[in-house]
């Protein structure tokens, strides 16, 4: 079931074509991976999905309620973990709770309950009396996501949410994602790190431009690039002619040679890789081979031609 | 909080205590009892009209910074965040304002007049700062900006209410706006006239709140536009 729906959704800033003509839909339960450089226009998606922004023409659909700015029901059914820090750095990690708990209607001693349980749960209750000045950038960003937690939305919506962060901290962050969708929370996870979003969304959605240019399983992202898979080998004495016998043999796609290793692309469904080291073991023997299959970066750079991780630049 | 209120109370004894050659009857001193009076009184409210940083301060951490989308995405409008930022700028600037007032009665035997009139006057001078700052954020929209001219408010209308250097009394526009001319202005006759004329006090007062009001109507414009 459906807990959100972007439909043909427009939006502009001026003369810059900020969304264009989106749509998806997040299912109910569980974590929709958005992904896309910067500029992409993810940030501004999850900015109309929660009402913070007007779009120019088609529609938002939030539990069933068509979304506009200002609607305050669909407000507290959501939490948003925004991208840059957003604490109040001369209060407690506690009063920070506090404070945004309070704004969302939660009084007294359940209001008190939930900030333990939400310090607990991202790992601050020892620096529950601290102020977040002293705090490490992975502290401070598990603030910014409790924050967006005493509430327990129904839907959370991440952007970007481990920028900056050390690894130990990206890692507690990712832990707790997976747990809050264990305990029925629907997540909208934004990233420009693939492997996190790889590593814990059921569905992606790629954004590049303004536009969705793909979306579906990881699986299903990666059955739409043209190779099966990448084959590294390591060749004991290679000849010339190698690269060309390889190349020659049906479903290949692309091979390349730098000293002794060959690169290797193979089309679905070839199912190259034995004849692949029977081709290499002929010219001299194997002394190491790697297959891979394409992870979301290859279906990236397939479909815009660009790298996610430089944020989308050649 | 502490330069708002500790600097006054270094300032007024100092002052005070150094221009004491200037006689009671002087011109300069537009009545007041003393010159501590004179100064302790235009201290007090050169300070709360300096005191509308408060809610500029917040409205600007809030809502001129990534802040605004985590407000913007809580169960409440931005008009509410506003109010409650100004209410707790005028009590915080109450409070202070009020601990001036008792410090420098109690303490320098500065003369207030009637106190009721007093406070409020400074109830009236401090809601207009806090107003003022916040419409001058939103009317210039950079903060840096805004902080500037911001600043002009209180020392401009300090110095035109004639708190800085004697203004020329013989010329009507002077007498003018040493009277009526400017919030500080309003608030130093109010006071000076708490008691003895009623009708004065209450025009004083009573613009210091109509300017208030204009204000907060203009800020209710001006944020739906710019805060939403």
């Amino acid at each position: 079931m459906s807990i959100a729906r972007l439909n043909d959704v427009v939006k502009r800033y001026g003369a810059t074509l900020a969304l264009d003509h989106v749509d998806f839909e997040i299912a109910e339960g569980e974590i929709l991976g958005l992904l896309g450089p910067n500029g992409a226009g993810k940030t501004t998606a999850i900015q109309a999905l929660t009402g913070l922004l007007g779009i120019d023409s088609g529609a938002i659909e939030l539990f069933g309620r068509r979304q506009v700015p200002g609607v305050m029901e669909l407000r507290r059914r959501v939490g948003l973990v925004t991208q840059e820090i957003t604490i109040f750095e001369d209060l407690t990690a506690r009063e920070n709770l506090q404070f945004f708990g309070g704004l969302y209607g939660i009084r007294g001693t359940e209001l008190a309950e939930r900030i333990e349980q939400t310090l607990e749960f991202v790992g601050l209750s020892e620096y529950a009396g601290k102020r977040p000045k002293k705090f490490s950038g992975g502290m401070k960003r598990r603030l910014n996501i409790a924050c967006a937690l005493t509430h327990r939305p129904a839907l959370l919506v991440m952007d970007e949410p481990t920028v900056g962060i050390d690894p130990q901290s990206r890692h507690h962050i990712l832990e707790s994602v997976r747990m809050l969708q264990s305990r029925g929370t629907t997540i909208l996870y934004t990233s420009h790190y693939m492997e996190e979003v790889q590593e814990i969304a059921s569905r992606v959605v790629i954004m590049d431009q303004g536009h969705v240019i793909a979306q579906g399983t990881v699986d299903e992202l990666v059955q739409r690039i043209q190779y099966e898979e990448r084959i590294t080998v390591e060749a004991g004495s290679p000849t010339p002619d190698l690269p060309d016998r390889i190349r020659a043999l049906p479903g290949i796609t692309r091979v390349t040679m730098e000293g002794a290793v060959l690169h290797i692309e193979s089309q679905v469904g070839a199912g190259n890789l034995d004849k692949v080291i029977t081709c290499v073991q002929e010219a001299g023997g194997v002394r190491a081979i790697h297959a891979d299959k394409p992870s979301l970066e290859d279906v990236f750079l397939t479909l815009t031609g660009k790298s996610l991780r430089d944020g989308g630049k050649l | 909080m502490i330069s708002l209120l500790g600097v006054p109370l270094l300032i007024i004894p100092i002052i005070g205590s150094v221009f004491t050659w200037i006689p009671a009857g002087n011109p300069y001193l537009r009545g007041a009892a003393s010159i501590m009076s004179f100064f302790a009184v235009g201290m007090v409210i050169l300070f709360q009209l300096y005191g509308g940083t408060y809610s500029m301060e917040y409205v600007k951490d809030i809502f001129f910074s990534p802040m605004k989308w985590r407000i913007g995405a809580l169960p409440c409008t931005p008009a509410t965040v506003v109010l409650a930022i100004l209410i707790a700028g005028t009590l915080v600037s109450m409070v202070q304002g009020t601990l001036l007032i008792l410090f420098t009665r109690v303490i320098l035997g500065v003369r207030w007049g009637n106190l009721g009139v007093a406070f409020l006057t400074l109830l009236g001078t401090t809601l207009l700062a806090q107003l003022v700052y916040v419409v001058i954020l939103l009317l210039v929209r950079i903060p840096g900006l805004a902080a500037g001219l911001a600043w002009m408010f209180p020392w401009g209308s300090a110095a035109l209410g004639g708190l800085m250097f004697p203004l020329p009394s013989d010329s009507p526009f002077f007498r003018f706006m040493t009277t009526y001319g400017t919030p500080y202005s309003l608030a130093r006759t109010a006071i000076s006239s708490g008691g003895a004329s009623s009708h004065q006090t209450v025009l004083c007062i009573g613009c210091l709140f109509l300017a208030s009001a204009l204000i907060a109507g203009i800020i209710a414009l001006l944020g739906r536009k710019r805060l939403a």
